[in-house]
């Protein structure tokens, strides 16, 4: 974001991108949210994360006791997620993220003590377990059970779309404790051990080829009363406050079109129709010029929408409006760079031919998951419907 | 919309080729997924059953039969399974013609059998690492020695890649002559200096074996130029408009496929207690591309008319090849969104619809070539 010059943001942009520079691992980032690729990856992703809360980058919202800073501007937790989204470096691991703002809003303090310090150290890797396969964008329709039985519950049912599930050993899991009142009220949030007897990961294969999901099943896994997070019946409150959180992070999604724009740009340059560079041709450059301008106003969208979230004013259809935006902008600038590529857009990573290494295939592919994921373009669209503008439901 | 193009010998066919999918190629398609390519074994249990070699001459093994709706009903029925590995296509509808047309008798009786009966495998080798929609720009050459043509070149995108004994490879022949100095030569499996690359990773099209092939002098002798000495280009202009009707017609057929699977699952999945097909949004949607599929079949059946009257031109044919490719697109592309984070799985058709469906508006001429040749006979 734009926040004018000479400001101290300038020196602490300049700071963070240093930083990045000497800490970040030296792979660069796959599009979107994925998970690691092998064991010594999300080692180094380990030590990247702690390293960004060391350095009071990461974390710096939270309470003071627990290594926040009492005087945070949070103009500074765009800088720094821009200047990772700048250097193709990994992001926060979303499902740590959410847990550790549900953790913080509406944890015990036992379980503040306990979870928190392994976020900040990274020690711990948490799987979000929202999503079933009759609930997705439908949250509220969720089947799985937590019954209540001695000192603690007992799980049953099916999870699916678990990024990370395979490598986390932390849980943040809906379910339903009450099946008898109506279907938002009767879902209780839980801070689950993922090795608990009776959960069973399965990883899946995606359009791109890699597995970044899971389907989680749970057989009677017994967990204890203290795993509630808040109180039982709250779930759905602490949910939607962690994922309001999510829905924040369109100015590292504005530098990610941005950095592409630049990339298709010089790919229009490399790629040659009948002999001549794409460039060239009056179609390639309307369509370039029309990418550019979208990308400006997604950019001023999620500025507008920042300032007045910091004044306290945000509108009912700020977040849902950037997140549709963003993610079809997304599709139709991958879409338009595998049309430029011709008869190679259908090589992928792997095959030597394949032009920048198969990156604008993956992007492609994961365009597509960024149009459902985290509420699809359906949903987004009917919030601003029936929610801002009040339209008849 | 009921169709008015196929006869009643048609619908007979339609049921073999149907059977013989769903006995022969359904159960081990993820296999040949998994392998990158296909048993080769099933292009001859395909001839066995008439699916592909049905236009060559009987007195050679085949059919007999030239009627491009047979052509037709063996490419909407692959389709329609979701099959993307045997190049019965590429047998038929390219191969398969050319070696109708163009070998003299003495070719005839040496390649025709083996091709009917699908025992030998073809290629045909046009797309260069540096030419791709443009034949004009081809350099692979040939060169003349004593009776011989020494070939020399690199191919590219080359379906069957990897499994055809013979690949018929367009090459210049008079480098001064321009699009006149370009014919087809045969080249063999086993002639010295003709080697393979590797098979492509793609997208898309997993079972089906896609390669570059190299030629290193390969010597080829001159009873094996296919169809006239320097009319290579000609050959290849006569057969695209039914190569580009062919792409149509499974483009059609692949549209209607994944919308019929995709229909059945809004119907069945509910959200937000009810099935999400009776949301307006979707139902709009859905009655959108079936109208929109209907009108290209329409299309496409008014052109395999023609085609069957040997009066398609490539002007309809080009028009028919980027709107259904491109409709095909869109339907897909509609239909993986309605399957929300399902569509998004390769387990599901319509996720690998997606991938497969890619490359329509790619080969056989993109999207953007077509619209020039149409955009030409407009006279602008």
């Amino acid at each position: 974001m734009d926040w004018g010059s000479g400001t101290e943001l300038g020196e602490f942009r300049a700071q963070v991108r240093a930083f990045i520079a000497g800490h970040a691992p030296d792979w660069q980032a796959r599009a979107g949210v994925r998970s690691p690729e092998s064991a010594a990856e999300l080692t180094e992703l380990r030590r990247w994360i702690a390293a960004l809360f060391e350095a009071g980058y990461f974390g710096a919202d939270w309470p003071a006791q627990f290594g926040g800073d009492a005087a945070h501007d949070p103009r500074c937790d765009v800088v720094v997620a821009e200047e990772i989204a700048r250097a193709r470096a990994p992001m926060q691991l979303g499902g740590n993220g959410l847990a550790a703002s549900a953790l913080i809003r509406f944890g015990s303090d036992e379980q503040k003590a306990r979870l928190l310090p392994a976020i900040r150290s990274c020690d711990d890797l948490w799987c979000q377990l929202f999503s079933e396969p009759d609930a997705g964008s439908d949250l509220g329709g969720m089947r799985t059970r937590a019954v209540a039985d001695g000192d603690g519950y007992v799980v049953t049912g099916q999870k699916v779309w678990t990024t990370n599930g395979h490598w986390a050993n932390r849980g943040y899991l809906l379910a339903r404790t009450d099946p008898d009142v109506p279907k938002h009220r009767g879902i209780t949030a839980f801070a689950i051990d993922m090795d608990t007897p009776g959960i069973d990961v399965r990883p899946l294969r995606e359009l791109t080829g890699t597995s970044d999901f899971n389907e989680v099943f749970f057989d009677g896994v017994r967990i204890p009363a203290a795993a509630v997070i808040g109180t039982p019946g709250q779930g759905w409150i602490v949910a939607n406050a962690s994922l309001a959180e999510e829905r924040n992070g369109v100015s590292a999604a504005v530098v990610d079109l941005q950095l592409a724009w630049e990339d298709l740009h010089a790919l229009a340059q490399k790629i040659e129709i009948e002999g001549r560079p794409a460039l060239e041709e009056a179609d390639v450059r309307q369509r370039l010029g029309a990418l550019r301008a979208e990308i400006r106003a997604c950019a001023l969208l999620g500025q507008s929408s920042f300032a007045r979230w910091r004044a306290g004013r945000q509108r009912v259809l700020d977040a849902p409006a950037g997140k549709l935006w963003f993610s079809e902008l997304n599709l139709r600038l991958h879409e338009f760079a595998v049309d430029l590529l011709g008869a190679r857009g259908i090589l992928t990573e792997g095959d030597v031919e394949a032009v920048d290494a198969g990156r604008w295939q993956d992007a492609y592919l994961y365009a597509r998951a960024y149009t459902i994921a985290g509420g699809s373009s359906e949903i987004m669209r009917n919030l601003i419907a029936e929610r801002a503008l009040g339209l008849p439901r | 919309m009921e169709r008015e193009i196929f006869e009643s010998e048609h619908r007979q066919f339609r049921e073999v080729v149907r059977e013989f999918i769903a006995r022969e190629v359904t159960p081990y398609h993820a296999q040949w997924e998994a392998d990158g390519l296909v048993d080769r074994t099933v292009f001859a249990k395909a001839a066995k059953h008439g699916v592909i070699g049905f236009n060559v001459a009987e007195e050679f093994g085949g059919g007999g039969v030239r009627d491009f709706r047979f052509n037709a009903v063996v490419a909407e029925e692959l389709a329609a399974a979701f099959v993307t590995g045997p190049g019965f296509l590429l047998h038929n509808d390219v191969v398969g013609s050319y070696l109708s047309r163009l070998p003299d008798d003495e070719q005839k009786a040496r390649w025709l059998p083996g091709f009917a009966a699908g025992e030998a495998i073809w290629a045909i080798a046009m797309t260069e690492p540096g030419a791709g929609s443009d034949l004009q720009g081809i350099r692979t050459s040939a060169v003349r020695d004593g009776a011989d043509w020494l070939v020399s070149g690199a191919k590219t995108f080359i379906t069957n890649g990897i499994h055809s004994d013979y690949v018929i490879v367009v090459a210049r022949t008079d480098p001064a002559a321009g699009s006149r100095g370009i014919s087809l030569l045969v080249v063999e499996r086993d002639m010295p200096g003709f080697s393979r690359g590797r098979n492509l990773d793609k997208i898309g099209l997993h079972a089906q074996d896609t390669a570059e092939l190299f030629f290193d002098a390969v010597r080829v002798p001159a009873r094996n130029v296919l169809g006239n000495l320097g009319g290579g280009f000609i050959h290849l202009m006569e057969n695209l408009p039914e190569e580009r009707l062919s792409i149509a017609i499974s483009a059609v057929a692949g549209a209607r496929a994944v919308f019929d699977s995709t229909l059945e699952y809004t119907k069945t999945r509910t959200a937000f207690g009810q099935p999400i097909g009776g949301f307006q949004h979707n139902r709009f949607l859905l009655a959108e591309l079936a109208t929109e599929i209907d009108i290209a079949e329409v299309y496409i059946d008014r052109c395999l008319k023609a085609s069957v009257a040997e009066k398609l031109t490539t002007v309809d044919a080009s028009k028919a090849k980027w709107w259904a490719s491109e409709l095909q697109q869109k339907v897909v592309d509609r239909c993986l969104q309605l399957h929300g984070g399902y569509g998004y799985m390769t387990e599901y058709p319509v996720g690998k619809a997606f991938t497969d469906a890619r490359i329509q508006t790619i080969y056989g001429g993109t999207t953007e070539i077509m619209k020039e040749i149409i955009g030409r006979s407009l006279g602008v």
